[in-house]
């Protein structure tokens, strides 16, 4: 085979044993590679109604035909598993260069089954496979963890590793690799920790064969061209500030959430905004495997009580942990994401899950005694203390490592976690920016925008801007950047490159760039249409799972207080987000009932019946 | 009649003093391209321009006591 590798890893942590078998070309086609292919094998292999955390439920990880292939940001691997966050699917995603080495190590997919008794860790070396002792790793933070791998496998090695919160099974634990980069959301650390599986550690060779080298070639220095010669007169935003430069954009559109989503504006925002993060903590800039942008900060903070060194914030984590807790305190953010990293948690849902529990006091459900100290709005020093306690699951930590929904539920007001399928959402108002509620429900991973990313057309002017306000017409241009984000995740790019530069310019987004790409590495000739088929297949493959599992139409749900509460002040004061209306169009253009199944004639044209 | 301005990023530039945000005072009636116009910025870099906190075409009509924000592209999350 040509781009994908054509091997996939099975090891059985119960009986400790490593097998290899081919990738069927036809499945290969059919789901691309990464995502597609993890949705593929959780679908053939999990079952939807098993316990997260138990040794039933299989943790894939998969690269894509485009992952270390030179393609520009080709430099991811997704993590696929049944969420003990959710119960939903993951499709958590990261870059670096641990996913470029995992595939040269020799394979497509590694599927993990079962249990170990004792903590271990995968070494691939160039195709060679052995599960290690990792008794000593256990307890130590990613950072440590990375270190001690490579001096005891190879230095040129790459690490993924889980650290304490997933050892300790935080519901929202990621997988770290390369120290800094995260497959960050809905609990895949938590999967791993329950597994005492604590690292995977690759080290590959030569480079992945394309099936035709010159047209590849040809057409990746088109792109780039284009890109440069665009980049000339004004830098891309995400190379200056990083994507914390998007607090610039939310604040003055009203969509920035603050004080746990009551509010869209913050009046601190210049304080943490990715101008900020650039002028006072930035060392340098960090780019993953082949990416042309480089949006990643290496940081440091001399800032006395908050000291540290690491990469971030990023604009998610300076939403949630920033304008949604009242904090203007970059200094103590960065730091907060800082503890995140080391200890292996998504910053997403710890920000958002700390500004939950500040609400819960805020209005008394929650006393402060049970917290164990005091919790207002605008701590940071709060925020700090509680992100290292929830990772040790110490104290009131131990409540907060089970995200924001059981924490509100606990005190009787599960109305207030701000969350669909019981993960929190990413920073961007939807009663300000209407698509973003509809990406938020149906994704399937719940409260997430990177299943499909509205904020580009709503608030980016990419590739055309629609009035963020109006929910008319935004149920087809939201699936159509659902299906462009399944085959990013599913060729192994990222989506800050791929949808300026590789989708067509209109709100339909075909993919034709990244069909030109997947052809010359692949040599399979899809068709655009067996491209964009192939996304709606995946989008369909993981609402199958949902479905088994229990989900519908109810659990497509956004809190009352961004359905019903009209927005207080701001540029986006007085609305509400139309959800509901935006579900039925939206379902029809899914082809799936009223109650958001998916047809059986739908399941059969996309093969999935 | 008066209309408060707020730049941000590499379009300060176009400011006419030393601040980001200034009022401006324009004939009536004047749209959001003649802002444009008069601050002398190049359409491809008023990426996003909002008036009263919503997206507007160039040639939307600007009320009084408005206020005009002009972002540069920005993406990320």
């Amino acid at each position: 085979m040509h781009g994908w590798i054509g091997k996939i890893l099975r090891v059985d942590l119960t009986t400790r044993t490593c097998t290899t078998e081919p990738l069927d070309e036809k499945i290969a086609k059919d789901y691309i590679g990464g995502r597609g292919l993890g949705i593929y094998f959780l679908n053939k292999e999990g079952n939807p109604k098993a316990d997260p955390l138990s040794a039933e439920n299989p943790i894939i990880m998969a690269t894509g035909p485009l992952t270390g292939t030179g393609a520009p940001t080709g430099a991811r691997y997704m993590v696929m598993t049944k969420s003990p966050l959710t119960g939903a699917v993951t499709c958590s995603n990261s870059g670096g260069m641990f996913p470029t080495e995992f595939k040269k190590a020799g394979f497509d997919v590694i599927i993990f089954i079962g249990k170990s008794e004792k903590p271990v860790y995968l070494w691939i070396d160039q195709g060679t496979v052995q599960l290690k002792d990792a008794g000593h790793l256990w307890g130590k933070n990613t950072h440590e963890t990375t270190d001690l791998l490579l001096a005891e496998t190879h230095d040129r090695a790459k690490v993924a590793c889980i650290g304490p919160a997933g050892e300790k099974q935080v519901l929202f634990a990621s997988i770290m690799n390369d120290k800094h980069r995260a497959a960050g959301r809905s609990g895949v650390g938590a999967v791993m920790g329950s597994k005492n599986l604590k690292a995977v550690v690759v080290r590959g060779k030569g480079r992945i064969p394309l099936a035709d080298p010159d047209r590849f070639k040809a057409f990746n220095k088109s792109i780039l061209d284009i890109f440069k010669e665009g980049i000339k007169e004004t830098p891309l935003g995400l190379t200056v500030n990083g994507t914390a430069g998007v607090v610039m954009a939310t604040q003055n559109f009203g969509v920035l959430p603050t004080k746990n989503w009551q509010q869209g504006t913050f009046d601190g925002w210049e304080k943490i905004d990715g101008k900020q993060l650039t002028k006072k903590y930035l060392k340098k800039n960090s780019a993953c495997y082949g990416c042309p942008i480089g949006c990643g900060r290496l940081t440091k903070v001399d800032d006395q009580g908050f000291e540290g060194e690491g990469e971030g914030p990023e604009y998610e984590t300076v939403y949630a942990m920033g304008s949604n807790c009242m904090i203007d305190n970059l200094s103590a953010i960065t730091k907060a994401n800082y503890i995140c990293n080391e200890m292996g948690m998504d910053t997403i849902t710890m920000g958002a899950t700390i500004g939950c529990a500040m609400e819960l006091v805020d209005r008394g459900y929650l006393p402060e005694d049970q917290v164990g100290r005091s919790l207002k709005w605008g701590d940071a020093q709060a925020l700090v203390d509680l992100t290292l306690m929830t990772a040790n699951r110490e104290g009131f930590g131990d409540q907060l490592a089970q995200g924001s929904y059981r924490l509100a539920d606990q005190y009787g007001h599960p109305e207030l976690a701000p969350v669909s399928k019981k993960q929190e959402f990413p920073g961007y108002e939807p009663r300000g920016a209407q698509a973003m509620g509809l990406a938020y429900a149906t994704s399937p991973i719940g409260g997430s925008h990177m299943r499909g990313d509205p904020a580009y057309f709503e608030l980016f002017s990419v590739p055309k801007p629609m009035d963020p306000h109006i929910w008319e017409g935004k149920a087809k241009v939201t699936k159509a950047f659902q299906d462009l984000s399944a085959i990013i995740d599913s060729a192994g790019l990222c989506i800050f490159f791929a949808v300026r530069n590789l989708a067509a310019k209109d709100l339909g987004v075909a993919p034709t760039g990244i069909l030109e790409y997947i052809n010359a590495a692949t040599g399979i000739n899809y068709t655009l249409e067996e491209l964009m088929q192939a996304g709606e297949r995946v989008i369909t493959a993981e609402r199958l799972f949902l479905t088994k599992a229990g989900f519908s139409r109810k659990d497509d749900s956004l809190p009352d207080r961004l359905t019903k509460v009209p927005m207080p002040k701001g540029p986006a004061k007085g609305l509400v987000c139309h959800l509901d209306e935006m579900l039925d169009e939206y379902y029809e253009e899914q082809n799936w009932t009223d109650n958001g199944i998916p047809r059986e004639e739908r399941l059969e044209e996309l093969g999935l019946s | 009649m008066e209309l408060q301005i707020k730049l941000y990023s590499d379009i300060k530039q176009f400011a006419p003093g030393d601040t980001a945000v200034f009022n401006l005072t324009l004939p009536s009636p004047s749209t959001v391209g003649d802002v444009i116009d008069i601050l002398k910025i190049p359409p491809a870099q008023a990426y996003t321009i909002l008036l009263n906190g919503r997206r507007a075409e160039l040639s939307k009509p600007i009320e009084k006591k408005s206020i005009l924000v002009i972002l540069p592209e920005i993406t990320g999350g």
